[in-house]
């Protein structure tokens, strides 16, 4: 097993850790990654969206649709709250993230990949 | 029988004859075709304990319901054999039209002992079987066979599985190839090349017949729109080569065998890089919609087909950064009929051997991590056997035991057989399906990744849950690769079970219900166990490599995320009582009857009489 403090340490370098906020009505900035199909769809790497502090990952979800419409029907659902079926979103190379409604972190690193790793 | 033909053709090279056998409708209703009738035709044909390249070890070739359906994906066979690699089963799939082909010979396995005195082809047409001598054809690659072949049977239609050189050569993860694609893990290669058999010709006006075509059609078409939805866009779009870059984004990417799982220039080398620079064109097999098939141009102007796996095998694995250097790589594996992922494992370590002062005749290639052009010599001399690649063509384990010096340290494999580009480190439930997968560390015949990649576990930590979910994962797999349908189709289902039973039920006309696919898909895996049981398997043999097990990932977002023995203990222990079996791993008797196995009750599945040593 993992002891505690690889784990500790782990996250720590991931950056994952909530930063702490700038006030209750500021804005946070994080950074969305594409990969795969997303990327090729996109012609874009990544994108960084400027968002309300507690925004959840459906707001990130409709910004990036906002900045990147292409995306809307093919990577992200046409109601821009979640990802269509074979997308998946992962934050900071770490957690996997299971539900829209799910806060964003400022400085988080937001993966839109394929869900489906077979090779 | 709709969806099968009840037959099995036999091919003895050594007298040179054949005959078909009569298929029991009971056996087909257990394991259906695929990987799960080859399992089953094994365990019958192959001597226990035999040598698996000699004469008496049985080369099967299976078909299965669904093939020549018109089903999506499904075109497809599966070869089975002992492997020479492993010691244990080789199970391989491949797909296309040769597969289309055998079904319409009105065979449902093709079954091949003994040893031909000379180099020799099988042309297979209608009842006939025909043995040409294939001197002419010593060395050729697997498109070079296939084209005099076509030739010289007069049969310009005819669909041709051969070997390469490297299978001539006996090099124990050769494979056997049709159109461009590879039956190709485990050896089975070797094994045709050690009965003296270049290459299989088959030609068939058989017609495959389904018990309502009306519905089957429906199916058909349904299956048809839904491999064209949003789950197998990455297929469509980049295939399988898309997975390199997020791999090492999530810490998960195999790098310079194993010591990293990150690569400095997974950008150069990532399938949506190559999709810029180097797209050629997109291909698929025959009767698939998906078409998940990359060409890429090399700087030699030649196409090269790329799968992630090749990708990540003959580039980070071996360090090399250069994408021209990776499609030669990949190019000469598919003409010397080279198993990629094998390839680059056991130079991998032949890299790492050479680092530490070990293996100086692989010295004298220029063997380091990173140089392209040494990569290319090796492949060379390993599929000719020539020097140092005699040792390496006989796979990194045995290799490691001939080289000694505690090399096994840094031999990446499980039971013989290669890791795939999955870092068990990272995803701690695909470190569990590697571990035991009866054919050896195989990405294929579980897909226990999907849990890591789920977020519904964490994929630093293991438990003894992961076992239920690599069991779930591993028979589901037994049914896909038995029925056949591709896996990446495995997402456009609502509920495979039913769903797939509703297709068995329409082709074959059985009274089939998901349940009891649910338990095919048990029973195919079990026997694969029990076969390895058969063939000495150990405990022991359910484990991953030393250094997985004491050295942390150094690297990217799972730096410092380390696989601990009790951690692998936990989870191999979570798997066998999962699976119902003994606390070693071993099948006990009331599970074997349960599951309806009867080709095993006279032989040694039962647990030894004393307690084995732990791992």
């Amino acid at each position: 097993m993992n002891a505690p403090a690889d784990y500790a340490e782990a996250l720590q370098r991931s950056s994952h850790a909530p930063v702490p906020g700038p006030g209750p009505h500021a804005s946070i900035q994080c950074i969305v990654e594409l990969f795969g199909a997303a990327r090729f769809i996109a012609h874009t790497r990544e994108v960084t969206l400027t968002l309300p502090e507690g925004a959840t990952f459906s707001l990130v979800y409709a910004s990036l649709a906002e900045k990147l419409p292409i995306l809307v029907g093919r990577v992200i659902n046409s109601d821009r709250a979640r990802l269509m079926d074979g997308f998946a979103c992962n934050v900071n190379g770490l957690d996997f993230v299971r539900t829209p409604t799910a806060t964003v972190n400022a400085g988080d690193n937001i993966l839109v990949l394929s869900a489906d790793a077979g090779g | 029988m709709p969806g099968f033909s009840g037959r099995v053709l036999h091919i003895d090279l050594t007298s040179g004859r054949s005959a078909h056998h009569e298929l029991e409708e009971s056996r087909l209703r257990k394991y259906l075709g695929g990987i799960g009738l080859g399992t089953s035709l094994l365990y019958d044909y192959a001597p226990e304990g035999v040598d698996p390249l000699s004469p008496e070890n049985p080369l099967i070739f299976a078909s299965a319901p669904l093939v020549g359906t018109g089903l999506t994906t499904t075109a497809k066979y599966a070869v089975v054999t002992k492997s020479p690699l492993t010691g244990f089963i080789a199970d391989s799939l491949s797909s296309s039209h040769f597969a289309l082909e055998l079904k319409c010979l009105g065979i449902d396995a093709l079954v091949i002992t003994g040893r031909a005195p000379t180099l020799v082809y099988a042309f297979v047409h209608g009842e006939r079987v025909e043995i040409h001598a294939a001197d002419q054809l010593k060395g050729k690659t697997p498109e070079e066979t296939q084209s005099f072949i076509r030739v010289d049977s007069e049969c310009p239609t005819a669909w041709v599985a051969s070997i390469g050189i490297a299978g001539e050569n006996r090099v124990r993860f050769a494979t056997i190839s049709n159109e461009g694609r590879h039956a190709g893990r485990g050896g089975v290669g070797a094994v045709m090349g050690a009965k003296n058999l270049k290459a299989i010709a088959l030609s068939g006006d058989r017609e495959t017949s389904v018990a309502d075509p009306r519905q089957v059609n429906a199916i058909a078409e349904s299956l048809r729109r839904r491999s064209l939805s949003s789950v197998t866009t990455k297929y469509r779009l980049v295939g399988t080569v898309a997975n390199l870059a997020l791999f090492n984004r999530l810490g998960a990417l195999p790098t310079r065998n194993f010591q990293q799982a990150t690569f400095e220039s997974a950008d150069a080398l990532s399938g949506e890089s190559l999709t810029e620079t180097s797209f050629s064109r997109r291909h698929g097999c025959a009767s698939c919609s998906i078409r998940c098939e990359r060409l890429f141009a090399s700087p030699a102007g030649e196409e090269q087909r790329l799968e992630y796996e090749t990708l990540f095998a003959l580039g980070p694995l071996c360090g090399i950064r250069d994408p021209g250097f990776v499609l030669a790589a990949a190019r000469l594996c598919d003409r010397y009929g080279l198993d990629a992922i094998s390839t680059g494992g056991t130079l991998a370590w032949a890299t790492e051997s050479v680092e530490k002062g070990l293996l100086p005749e692989a010295a004298t290639l220029g063997l380091r991590f990173g140089d392209g052009e040494a990569v290319l010599a090796a492949i060379g001399t390993i599929a000719n056997r020539e020097g140092v690649g005699a040792v390496l063509a006989e796979g990194s384990k045995r290799a490691a035991i001939q080289t000694g010096r505690d090399s096994g340290y840094w031999a990446m494999q499980v039971k013989g057989l290669e890791l795939p580009g999955y870092d068990p480190r990272s995803l701690k439930t695909m470190a569990l399906g590697l571990a035991v997968s009866p054919r050896g560390a195989c990405h294929n015949r579980s897909g226990a990744y999907e849990a890591d990649f789920s977020g519904e576990v964490d994929r630093f930590r293991g438990d003894a849950g992961r076992g239920a979910l690599v069991v779930a994962s591993e028979d589901f797999a037994a049914v896909l690769d038995s029925l056949i349908v591709c896996k990446f189709l495995r997402k456009c289902f609502t509920d495979f079970y039913a769903e797939a039973a509703e297709m068995l039920a329409g082709v074959t006309g059985w009274d089939y219900t998901g349940a009891e696919l649910r338990r095919a898909g048990e029973r195919i895996h079990t026997l694969k166990k029990l076969f390895n049981i058969r063939e000495r398997w150990l405990p022991e043999d359910d484990w991953l490599p030393e250094r997985l097990l004491n050295e942390a990932l150094p690297t990217g977002v799972a730096a410092g995320v380390r696989l601990s023995r009790d951690e692998l203990r936990e989870m191999v222990g979570g798997y066998y009582e999962a699976r119902q079996w003994d606390e070693h791993g071993f099948v006990p008797e009331w599970k074997v009857q349960e599951l309806g196995i009867t080709t095993t009750a006279k032989d040694g599945h039962r647990c030894p009489a004393t307690k084995p040593d732990e791992p």
